[in-house]
């Protein structure tokens, strides 16, 4: 048991921010504090399972737990302490608003896959094991869901008398 | 072609890499893990004609496990539960009362139990899943256990609970078709719900779980997770709650009680539903949320869903604010161009936007 709660700690100490940050890349600020400790419950229950390079493993847990937020299923706070998380304060909007709009144009899996590689960092390998799809397959996608945000980005982009592209 | 997409992204991250996010310790949950030797409890239960202690709902059950008689939970238990109210955000102290918390063993799982202030229950089972219900309305709660995960396929078992008040029976489907009635320990009021767990044969997936009512099934959940517009619904008591006239005739909010006292709100449009706002239990539908979408509906743009704010703005780029109140939790609007080519946020109880919240509402644009 010791040697689990230790294996536990780590994972929660070095991966808990960034799923922290994954969570607020996502959700608002309200809801993080749940997602976070509802990864973690799973983790815990099903330590385990947890891979050697836990990160991306969490990521698909966090993933699939803001679903279940989002579909309105049962809102349910984990049966744990309150979790003492301190988020960073953001600026009231940043990001290119262009770049924002093109990602939600796109299929969920290839918005989250891209928001994986770009947001997280993670590498196509990775981003399969958090999207629970093959290395190869996900390579694919992402060669395609780049080239997809690319041609939003380039019918959003300005003409050069400032006026876009393409009207809604 | 835009040449470096990925680049762009990442120059949008919304939360930045070097962004820090500090976390304290790391969280201890109550669950034990598998293995560790567990001391037998001592739990007296009490087998007892349901009519001498449960409500309506239970006296056609012959077991029932009576709350006040159960053995107390262990203190770190009760510690546990205790802390779900400490420094909860407004709105998210579930108002469990720790000190009345009890175990209950069911199979070779323990089951911690302790009832809310608003007539509702928090629960917890050894091996870690655990939740609240802080009104005691969410008629069937049901925990999806994966073979891997992420998952939405594989579920191999599930686990919860179902609210004597509506359901008296709880049914499992599985991949091939074959339906089970897992046991359910029922236990009295003031938790008045029944638990269960159940464990598919190998090879085979859950993929439903439903609450039957004098074998009629008044609730459930599916793997899928995608229940339709109006599950469970009496469509017969659905009211129109708003309308907006476009060029293929009206397009009408509905909401309709469920079969357990709940909601569900759904946007029709020639002939067309999907629902805009999740099916909510009773006395949850103006809980804190913001989820919404835009759909395109014979040419006029459509705000519709889930609000439990006081209200969205819509900033337009000229910085102009046009401000659409929400009520009884949902927000419905037809949207100008000026708002399409802003940004939409939601506003507090206390009149100030939350920033966070911000979205393009382009973005918010939804295939119906």
């Amino acid at each position: 048991v010791d040697e689990r709660r230790a294996r536990f700690e780590r994972i929660w100490h070095e991966c808990a921010p960034a799923v922290a940050s994954y969570a607020l890349r996502r959700t608002m600020p309200e809801a993080v504090e749940d997602a976070v400790a509802e990864t973690f419950l799973v983790a815990w229950r099903r330590l385990d399972d947890v891979p050697a390079e836990p990160l991306p493993w969490l990521y698909g847990v966090a993933r699939r737990t803001l679903a279940n937020q989002r579909r309105g299923q049962a809102r349910r706070a984990a049966l744990t302490a309150r979790l003492e998380l301190e988020l960073p304060t953001l600026p009231p909007q940043s990001g290119d608003g262009r770049v924002l709009e093109a990602l939600g144009a796109l299929g969920a899996r290839d918005r989250e896959l891209l928001m994986l590689v770009a947001w997280e960092g993670l590498s196509p390998a990775e981003a399969a094991v958090a999207l629970g799809s093959s290395a190869v397959a996900c390579r694919v996608r992402l060669h395609r869901a780049r080239t997809r945000l690319a041609a939003l980005l380039d019918r959003a982009a300005p003409r050069p008398d400032g006026t876009p592209r393409e009207a809604r | 072609m835009t040449s470096d997409p990925i680049g762009r992204l990442e120059a949008s991250n919304p939360v930045p890499r070097h962004a820090t996010v500090r976390v304290g310790a790391a969280p201890v949950f109550s669950a034990r893990p598998r293995g560790r030797s567990r001391r037998l409890a001592l739990l007296v239960l009490a087998i007892v004609l349901a009519v001498l202690v449960g409500g309506p709902a239970l006296a056609l059950r012959l077991g029932v496990i009576d709350f006040g008689s159960a053995e107390h939970a262990p203190p770190h238990v009760v510690r546990d539960f205790s802390t779900l109210s400490k420094g909860a955000p407004p709105g998210m102290d579930p108002g469990v009362v720790a000190k009345d918390a009890r175990q209950v063993r069911i199979g070779d799982h323990i089951l911690w139990i302790a009832p809310t202030r608003f007539g509702g229950l928090c629960y917890g089972w050894g091996r870690g899943s655990g939740g609240c219900d802080k009104l005691g309305t969410v008629p069937l709660s049901v925990s999806w256990l994966g073979r891997s995960l992420p998952s939405e396929h594989d579920f191999y078992a599930v686990e919860g609970y179902a609210h004597a008040r509506w359901v008296d029976a709880v049914e499992v489907e599985l991949d091939d078709g074959t339906r089970v009635r897992p046991d359910v320990t029922w236990i009295s009021k003031p938790i008045d719900a029944g638990f269960f767990r159940y464990a598919a044969p190998p090879s085979r997936d859950v993929v439903s779980v439903v609450g039957l009512h004098d074998g009629e099934a008044v609730t459930g959940e599916d793997a899928s997770m995608r229940p339709g517009p109006h599950p469970y619904a009496r469509l017969d008591e659905r009211r129109q709650i708003a309308s907006l006239s476009t060029a293929n005739g009206p397009a009408r909010l509905w909401s309709a009680p469920t079969k357990t006292d709940g909601r569900c709100v759904w946007l029709e449009s020639q002939g067309r539903e999907r629902g805009v706002v999740p099916c909510l239990p009773a006395g949850y539908e103006r809980q804190i949320a913001l989820g919404v979408g835009v759909y395109v509906l014979g040419g006029v743009d459509v705000l519709a869903g889930e609000c439990g704010y006081r209200a969205v703005e819509l900033v337009h780029p000229d910085g102009s604010v046009r401000t659409v109140e929400c009520g009884d939790g949902v927000v419905f609007a037809r949207l100008e161009e000026a708002d399409m080519a802003g940004v939409l946020r939601a506003v507090g109880a206390d009149g100030r936007p939350l920033p966070t919240s911000e979205a393009a509402v382009q973005e918010l644009v939804t295939t119906f």
